[in-house]
């Protein structure tokens, strides 16, 4: 063995400094990556929120076009009770000229409740949440002609809204969208 | 001559480099994936909007002919394209495409038909 300082390898400082300076690096990366994974995440949630909004709307908008089904005539059948925040319809659907929730016509009377935070669709069983998270929500009743129907007898309303705002990234960044539906049975 | 201690300046510049690389790239593809959100959102209201129109329709609303309407706010800046035109005795037929965008790449066409017309029974 020589004599003196050794000339070569990295010493205990170099050692520090590069370790140091190392995990300042991986570290900035790292909180790179899972920033860049929250708002991915962030971004998906919110795409999914708006697929359920556009299922949810396809299965009441399908519902809502047949309300007041009634071969027999007999069955009462038609729009029930209406305002912002409800829309409670039935159809005869299997003709028997009643309108009993039975398990063999489970649809014949719905109930579909629009509050904020949740978009239900009551059937046998009690309701069940469509959907989930909206900032607001509601329906809008017009007569044949368009107008607006805020209250008195079901009987003109004809074309039914869902207006639907869910929350975007930033508080007040939402966005409002609108599904439209008439039902084909003359009042 | 050996190094006394520490980094050069050259690693550091090295360093920072990449890592504001991969910082502009990760910008990047959030960017990317914002607009493409935007990009669905215009698309869903655009759809809903032709719905809409076509519903409207459907109960006699006194749109003919053809035209476009914006179908909602937005940088995406979804509208609607329409015609209603007859296409046969008794029947007449609408048409509504929707577009979010000045792309007509994943624009949607809906078609309608109506038993409609002077003299036809119901």
């Amino acid at each position: 063995m020589r004599a003196g300082a050794p000339t070569a390898g990295f010493t205990t400082m170099e050692l520090l400094v590069a370790g140091t300076t190392g995990l300042l690096v991986t570290g900035a990366a790292l909180a790179l990556v899972h920033a860049g994974n929250r708002s991915v995440a962030t971004l998906a949630t919110l795409q999914s929120e708006w697929h359920h909004a556009r299922a949810a709307a396809s299965l009441w908008a399908a519902e809502w076009r047949g309300a007041g089904y009634d071969p027999t005539g007999a069955s009462g059948a038609g729009l029930v009770r209406f305002a912002p925040e409800t829309l409670e319809f039935s159809s005869d659907w299997n003709g028997d000229g009643a309108l009993l929730p039975t398990s063999s016509n489970p649809n014949e009377r719905l109930a579909w409740a629009a509050v904020p935070g949740a978009w239900k669709r009551g059937v046998n069983g009690g309701p069940r949440l469509v959907m989930a998270r909206p900032e607001s929500i509601r329906f809008v009743f017009r007569d044949g002609e368009l107008r607006e129907v805020t209250g008195g007898s079901p009987g003109p309303v004809v074309l039914v809204e869902i207006e639907v705002r869910l929350p975007g990234r930033r508080p007040g960044a939402g966005h409002t969208v609108v599904w439209s539906a008439a039902r084909r049975m003359s009042p | 001559m050996r190094r006394e201690a520490g980094t050069t300046l050259v690693e550091v510049v090295v360093s920072l480099l990449l890592l504001g690389f991969g910082a502009l790239a990760l910008a990047a593809s959030l960017l990317e994936a914002e607009r493409t959100r935007g990009w669905a959102l215009g698309a869903t209201a655009a759809q809903a909007g032709a719905e809409t129109w076509t519903e409207r329709w459907r109960l006699g609303d006194p749109a003919s002919g053809s035209g476009s309407v914006a179908a909602g706010p937005g940088p995406w800046s979804p509208s609607i394209e329409w015609s209603s035109r007859s296409v046969g005795p008794c029947l007449v037929e609408a048409r509504v495409r929707a577009t979010a965008g000045r792309s007509a790449i994943g624009s949607a066409l809906l078609v309608t038909r109506l038993f409609r017309g002077e003299g036809c029974a119901e």
